[in-house]
């Protein structure tokens, strides 16, 4: 669809926006379908704008910069906690290659479970060992924000 | 607790943390100040009226000035800047439309509602209905283009660049959108004509 624009467009929106239109401009809209349409819809739009502009319920500037503050200084914290987390994991991974590199795999004689069983305080030292591995993930399912899930 | 002893911790929390320095925020307070107060009012009035909820407004409002001034972008004239807060705010309306996915209504119902609870006369109250119903009828983008330009006043080549898109694109789009829109006002019955 090509779109006819009539060259007193402009004119009109001008007139909208000081609200203000003069007799030319009304017997120029009231001949040109364009014009009149634009003059209709812009008027109404710009009179909508203006109420709602007098009920806008806005917070004020020195709260919100107050709250941008807050905001960013968080962000920034958060960030540079992330980056001093990601800088020790690769320290960690750093220094276990390393120290595979020096003295190799280290190899371990892990028991049976028939020879665990056999011992007296098996099951009590594998009940703890699992609640060892259990309780910090519900802690972290527990504390851990909203904003993160 | 009281009051005072809440103010008083908010202020201390507030000092410890604006201690160091935000590195994301160097627009200067004043400056802030001064820019809030010119373009809030007409930011909250296109932001409510595209998306038909005060909170939902409030919220973008905030989300826009936030990254406003953490873009900590340099503008030629305060019409620049203005324009940036309106890109950035059009984007968050835009998120949210993909969010939504799917065209957004706006709720009329409960505009009724509120506008009967204001004062203002029936016939004020009917002639924003007859708005909110038309504005209902079109897309997000072709209701924001519509306020961008008519409401708004920007101009065509400044909505073709918060869009992505030529400025010939803007002028066929408004013409339609406002087409439809005028015959919905004067209740006159639709062609058909398809939005984009």
């Amino acid at each position: 669809m090509n779109a006819p624009t009539c060259e007193f467009e402009p004119v009109v929106l001008r007139a909208v926006r000081l609200g203000v239109a003069d007799s030319d401009l009304r017997e120029h809209a009231a001949e040109c379908v364009d014009c009149g349409e634009l003059l209709e819809i812009a008027g109404v739009l710009a009179t909508d704008r203006r109420e709602a502009m007098r009920e806008a319920p806005l917070p004020g500037a020195g709260a919100l910069w107050f709250k941008m503050q807050l905001r960013a200084r968080r962000e920034s914290v958060r960030r540079s906690s992330r980056a001093t987390a990601a800088i020790q994991g690769l320290s960690l991974i750093v220094a276990l290659a390393a120290a595979i590199a020096v003295f190799g795999i280290p190899k371990i004689d892990f028991p049976s479970v028939a020879e665990l069983s056999a011992l007296p305080w098996s099951i009590p030292l594998i009940g703890l060992a699992v609640a060892g591995l259990l309780v910090p993930v519900a802690l972290w399912f527990a504390l851990r924000r909203p904003s993160e899930s | 607790m009281n009051g005072m002893s809440m103010t008083m911790l908010v202020r201390d929390a507030a000092a410890g943390e604006l201690a160091g320095e935000v590195e994301a925020m160097r627009l200067d307070e004043d400056a802030f100040r001064g820019f809030y107060d010119r373009t809030s009012r007409p930011l909250w009035a296109y932001l409510s009226r595209m998306t038909g909820d005060a909170h939902v407004a409030d919220d973008i409002l905030q989300e826009a000035y936030y990254r406003f001034c953490r873009a900590n972008a340099t503008h030629e004239s305060e019409e620049h800047r203005r324009h940036s807060l309106f890109h950035i705010a059009t984007n968050l309306l835009r998120d949210r439309a993909r969010r939504n996915r799917g065209i957004f209504h706006l709720p009329l119902a409960d505009l009724r509602e509120k506008l009967l609870s204001v004062s203002g006369s029936g016939e004020r109250i009917e002639k924003r209905m007859d708005l909110h119903r038309a504005l209902d009828t079109l897309d997000e983008r072709q209701r924001e283009m519509l306020w961008l330009a008519y409401a708004q006043g920007e101009s065509h080549a400044d909505i073709a660049k918060i869009y992505g898109i030529r400025e010939q694109s803007v002028r066929t789009i408004l013409l339609r959108a406002r087409r439809r829109m005028a015959k919905l006002l004067r209740k006159e019955p639709a062609t058909g004509e398809v939005s984009q």
